[in-house]
C-alpha cells in the first residue's frame, strides 16, 4: 500500500454556453510542474482556449493527484453516512468543520460526544491547529482554537445502497 | 481569475464501497511537494479515526472568473472540437473543447464530416500553444504533433 503520483496532473477549464449547458475542457501537464508555472500556463491557454470557444469561460483548476495502489480493505461495516464532525474556531472567530467519514465508535462517548481522551483525536486536533501546520479556513485565516467534537450521520445516498439490496428472485418471488 | 484558496481532497471508501470526500483548505502559496507532506501528514492523523480506507490524495488550485461575459448566443457546449495529438510511438493525447465556434468549421472539406480549419490563425496559435512542451498526455507523455482535428455533436 503506498501512494504514487499520477503520471500528469489535470488542468481543467469549466464553461458554460448561451443555452446554460456546461461543459468542461481537460488538458494535463507533468506532474512535477511547480504549482506557480502550472498556474502561468493556464493563464496563457485560457485566452487561447476562450478565442476556440464560444462558451465563457468560468473556472480554471489544477489537480495534483496521488492513488493507493494496492488500498487496504476497508473495516468490515464502516460506513460512510457516520461522521466525526469536528468544530474549530480560526483567527477571525469563524468555524469551520471538518466531518470524518466512517468515524470509529470506539471512539465516541455514549452520548454521542467525541472521547478527546483519546491520543489520536488530540494527534488531528493538534495537527490542525498548531503553528507551523498548512491549514486553513476559505479565507485563508489560521484555525486556532478546537471548539468540539461530535458524532453525526448523513442521510444515505442512492448510489450508497448496498449492491445486494434488492431481493433475492429465488427466494421472494 | 480570482484564485480561490487551494486545498487537499481526501477520497476515502467504506466496507459497502461507497465513498466520501474529506477536503482541507491550505495556505496560498503553498507548494505541491508542501502540500503531500501536509496531505500525508494529515491522512496519518486521520487514519486512525477512520474504518474507511484512503483511495485518492488531491491538491487543487482553482480560480474562479469574478464578472463573467456573456457566451455567445450560438454558442453550443455539444459542438465539440476534437484535437488528437500525437505524442510518440503509439502515444496519443485527445483534447476536447466544448462549444468551439462556427467560423473554425471547414465545411468545404472533400472528405465528409467537419473538419476543423487549421489554417485558422486562432487555431494555429492553439495548436502552436499545445505543442509547446508543456502540456502531456494522461501517461506524461509530452505532446509532439497534431494528427487531427475534427468536430463531433454530442446527444
Amino acid at each position: 500500500m503506498a501512494f504514487v503520483a499520477r503520471p500528469s496532473a489535470q488542468l481543467t477549464y469549466g464553461m458554460v454556453d448561451a443555452s446554460g449547458s456546461r461543459g468542461t475542457a481537460s488538458f494535463d501537464i507533468p506532474y512535477g510542474t511547480l504549482a506557480a508555472v502550472a498556474i502561468a500556463a493556464a493563464d496563457v491557454l485560457r485566452p487561447l482556449l476562450a478565442a476556440t470557444t464560444g462558451c465563457t469561460i468560468l473556472s480554471q483548476s489544477i489537480t495534483y493527484s496521488s492513488v493507493d495502489n494496492a488500498p487496504a480493505a476497508a473495516a468490515a461495516n464502516s460506513r460512510v453516512e457516520r461522521k466525526g464532525v469536528f468544530t474549530f474556531l480560526t483567527a477571525a472567530g469563524k468555524t469551520v468543520q471538518y466531518s470524518i467519514p466512517s468515524f470509529l465508535f470506539s471512539l465516541e462517548k455514549t452520548s454521542g460526544a467525541i472521547n478527546e481522551d483519546w491520543p489520536v483525536i488530540q494527534a488531528l486536533v493538534n495537527g490542525i491547529v498548531g503553528a507551523d501546520v498548512i491549514f486553513c479556513d476559505s479565507n485563508g485565516v489560521d484555525l486556532t482554537q478546537y471548539k468540539g467534537a461530535r458524532e453525526a450521520s448523513r442521510k444515505t445516498t442512492r448510489a450508497q445502497l448496498p449492491r445486494d439490496y434488492y431481493p433475492d428472485a429465488d427466494l421472494i418471488p | 481569475m480570482l484564485q480561490k484558496q487551494p486545498f487537499i481532497r481526501f477520497v476515502l471508501l467504506d466496507s459497502s464501497e461507497s465513498s466520501s470526500l474529506l477536503r482541507f483548505n491550505i495556505r496560498r502559496g503553498t507548494t505541491v511537494a508542501a502540500a503531500a507532506v501536509g496531505a500525508n501528514d494529515m491522512r496519518s492523523r486521520v487514519g486512525p479515526l477512520t474504518g474507511a480506507r484512503f483511495t485518492q490524495q488531491s491538491v487543487i488550485y482553482s480560480s474562479v472568473e469574478p464578472e463573467p461575459g456573456s457566451p455567445l448566443p450560438e454558442s453550443i457546449a455539444s459542438r465539440v472540437g476534437v484535437f488528437v495529438f500525437s505524442c510518440g510511438l503509439d502515444q496519443y493525447a485527445i483534447v476536447e473543447i466544448y462549444g468551439i465556434r462556427e467560423e473554425f468549421i471547414d465545411i468545404e472539406n472533400p472528405c465528409g464530416g467537419m473538419l476543423i480549419t487549421l489554417t485558422h490563425p486562432v487555431i494555429a496559435a492553439f495548436i502552436e500553444y499545445m505543442i509547446s512542451g508543456i502540456f502531456v498526455n494522461r501517461f506524461g507523455h509530452p505532446l509532439e504533433s497534431l494528427e487531427a482535428a475534427f468536430v463531433q455533436i454530442r446527444p
